[in-house]
């Protein structure tokens, strides 16, 4: 048991330490000039941020394959949104 | 039966329905829709009106939103701990994550209602321009739903410290978590496209 | 039928089918004064008889409600309702002040009707839907109050379900809701305000919560659904239903004369209170779907599971399409807000209205459920009923949109009577799906005066021989 717990507790913190760190870089990167490359840099960074919190917070890769791919459904198609509304001018 | 109890939790688990209750998973979908027509709303209407949107946007205070990032992140990953925590059937573990994340989530309002004060002082108002329009009434939405989040999250923590989650009947905790988790991820979708890309 | 008290519920319910029988009747008329400007002219002027048709509407409802809260919360409760008495008088003064109303409207001229009525000294009166004169004003608070007091103090004395909180609650909301009506000030920004904070908040807001409540009362009854799946589901229909309606309001805030940024809020919230509907429907499939037992009211299934599909459709669709800041600049008060009109308050309220009359009557009758023969009456009035409904929205439709071609943004608009003249076509469309309306409402009402309970045992042969 202690040890499944163990096993339990490190990918929660790795994701947690990494949001943190791809957040400090979008922070960062709000500095930078604009441009295309860096807001699809962004959007990136952001989608894969969700990515985690629904893999490892809401525990979704235990779950059913097909809600774990509803939630990156969703996160792509808003992304893929966002990101052709900032290429068109 | 025995099986899945002595075999490991996360090996055994693969497969399962959604965690916590199904209906509040309706709502979290429903949630995530309404945020997305916002986001793309937002987006769209920013391409009509890019160099009022980027100056405007330079003119947030962008620290807040990293601060608030990193308290909403932090505050998410104290409920996942929790979850953790009765999941062994430690209930007082439970609770003290759970207040934890309720600490963080009441830091995040604090700060954001600093930075609406400071913003009104500027003059910034729903009629200042399209984009403050959009970032306040955004920020104002997911704010409501931190405080809603919260709400259900100091229930569940006292439910918790009152004992009546194990480790086998935690559904409570799983529902609450995963709104609070839902409300983390619309802020990273917003803190991106309000205070970052541009 | 659990309780005595909920006898009250009775009266309630014919009088809602009487007052909803005017209705209609009403509506065909102000249909053929589309058709030919001078029907009726000395006795009903159309502005006249399309008031009554919409306060008959507003009375008719109100009084389903006030029956289905006093039929359903002493059974949730678990106790006799707290004054059986009250509710009584209740119903006759409401009844007596909705009759005085009409008649008052019929015979003396509105503007008559105001000075008689002391609208100078609170000036309450003309605006839509809330044309009543002061003195039924005052009557519809103090109604209100009764039935608040009486079904509060049941609620407190009894068990608190959510069904109940959640019912007593929107009655409350109902109630406080009103209250704007008062408020008519001479700034004409600030009394759209007002009137769309009673108009929106409840068919948009409160009334959902009713509905929500009456619909979820049935399904628990009728399905033998576990009472904790239902109440999930409605408080996330109502959760939903804030989401979307509180800031949706913004979508009546457009060309008012209100701040700009409603055009965007209203816009897009306003668009996402289809979801709500949405959510009931999939709420009253699934529990049908996961139904513990047979009920043989069948009628009363057929009408909780049509309420959610046309309210999603009249108030969802059609809303929707009208919803958004753009559209509205073109179509807002032609026929294709009527349109939306017809269909989302037959669809949410009338049928979620004859859904517990269609329950709770055979009980109130002494008799789980009426013959079989009653219910093929009331089926048939059903399926009429809402045809024709759609009928009559797809008319109105094609109205509006005439208008917002000929009328509107064709860069040679045409005249008001030219417009209506080249829409007449719609017009008669909408009076024969009206005509057949009645027609479905005369066979509705027939369904009551069969008599006979249905019979289970006939039912299981007739089933073995088949």
């Amino acid at each position: 048991m202690k040890n499944s717990y163990l096993h339990a507790i490190k990918p929660c913190t790795g994701a947690w330490l990494s949001l943190l760190a791809l957040a400090a870089i979008s922070f960062q990167l709000a500095y930078d000039k604009p441009g295309r490359i860096l807001m699809l840099l962004v959007l990136v960074l952001t989608l894969l941020k969700g990515q985690l919190v629904v893999d490892h917070f809401m525990g979704l890769r235990h779950a059913r394959p097909v809600w774990r791919v509803t939630m990156s459904v969703y996160l792509i198609a808003v992304g893929t949104l966002i990101g052709v509304a900032y290429l068109i001018r | 039966m025995h099986n899945a109890l002595t075999a490991d939790p996360l090996q055994q688990s693969r497969g399962q329905p959604l965690p916590g209750d199904f209906a509040i998973w309706v709502f979290i979908f429903a949630e995530l829709t309404v945020f997305g027509v916002l986001f793309a709303a937002y987006a769209f209407t920013r391409s009509a009106h890019v160099d009022l949107f980027n100056a405007s946007q330079l003119t947030l205070n962008r620290a807040y939103g990293f601060a608030n990032t990193l308290l909403l992140l932090t505050s998410s990953y104290f409920v996942a701990r929790a979850l953790r925590a009765i999941k062994t059937g430690r209930n007082k573990a439970c609770g003290n994550w759970l207040a934890g994340a309720l600490g963080l989530g009441a830091l995040f309002l604090l700060l954001k209602l600093i930075e609406f004060h400071q913003d009104f002082a500027r003059g910034i108002t729903l009629s200042a321009n399209l984009f403050y329009m959009f970032y306040l009434s955004l920020t104002f939405f997911h704010f409501m739903h931190v405080a809603m989040g919260m709400i259900i999250l100091a229930v569940v923590a006292v439910k918790a410290y009152a004992g009546r989650y194990t480790a086998d009947r935690h559904t409570g905790v799983e529902t609450g978590g995963s709104y609070w988790h839902m409300v983390d991820l619309v802020w990273i979708l917003l803190f991106a496209l309000v205070y970052v890309i541009h | 039928m659990k309780y005595q008290s909920q006898l009250v519920a009775k009266p309630y319910f014919i009088a809602a089918l009487a007052l909803f029988f005017g209705q209609i009747v009403f509506g065909l008329i102000a249909g053929m004064q589309f058709l030919d400007g001078t029907f009726l002219f000395s006795a009903a002027h159309f502005n006249i008889v399309r008031m009554t048709h919409t306060n008959l509407l507003i009375v008719w409802l109100l009084m389903a409600f006030m029956g289905a809260a006093y039929y359903i919360v002493p059974e949730e409760a678990q106790t006799e309702l707290y004054s059986p008495k009250l509710a009584l008088i209740t119903f006759w003064v409401f009844l007596i002040a909705a009759a005085l109303t009409v008649v008052g409207y019929l015979l003396v001229p509105y503007a008559h009707l105001a000075a008689i009525t002391g609208n100078a000294i609170v000036p309450t009166m003309g605006r839509g839907y809330l044309e009543q004169p002061l003195p039924t004003k005052i009557g519809i608070v103090l109604v209100a109050l009764s039935l608040l007091f009486n079904v509060t103090m049941t609620l407190i004395k009894g068990r608190k379900t959510s069904i109940n909180l959640i019912l007593v609650g929107a009655l409350w909301g109902l109630a406080l809701l009103f209250l704007p009506s008062f408020y008519f000030p001479e700034d004409t920004v600030k009394a759209s305000y007002s009137w769309w904070w009673i108009v929106h908040g409840w068919v948009e807001g409160d009334w959902e919560l009713i509905l929500g409540a009456l619909l979820g009362f049935i399904l628990i009854k009728m399905t033998g659904v576990d009472r904790e799946i239902v109440e999930k589901w409605l408080y996330i229909i109502m959760a939903m239903v804030l989401i979307s309606g509180l800031v949706g309001i913004g979508h009546h805030y457009y060309y008012i004369g209100a701040p700009a940024y409603w055009i965007w809020l209203g816009s897009i919230f306003s668009a996402m209170e289809p979801i709500p509907f949405m959510l009931l429907i999939a709420f009253a499939f699934k529990m049908l779907f996961q139904r513990r037992r047979e009920h043989p009211n069948k009628a009363a299934m057929l009408w909780a599971m049509g309420t959610p599909i046309m309210a999603f459709l009249g108030a969802g669709l059609w809303g929707f399409m009208i919803t958004l800041a753009p559209a509205q600049y073109y179509i807002h008060g032609t026929n294709f807000t009527a349109a939306h009109g017809h269909l989302a308050f037959f669809g949410a309220y009338a049928m979620v209205s004859m859904a517990i009359i269609s329950y709770a009557m055979p009980m109130l009758r002494g008799r789980e459920a009426n013959s079989v023969r009653a219910q093929h009456w009331e089926i048939a009035g059903f399926w009429i009923m809402v045809l024709s409904m759609i009928g009559i929205a797809l008319a109105l439709t094609g109205a509006g949109l005439v208008t917002a071609y000929l009328q509107r943004s064709g860069a040679d608009p045409l005249g008001f009577m030219q417009v209506q003249d080249r829409a007449r076509v719609f017009f008669w469309g909408r009076e024969i799906a009206g005509a057949g309306f009645f027609t479905g409402l005369l066979v509705y009402l027939r369904s009551f005066f069969i008599q006979g309970e249905y019979q289970y045992t006939a039912q299981v042969k007739r089933a073995l021989a088949t």
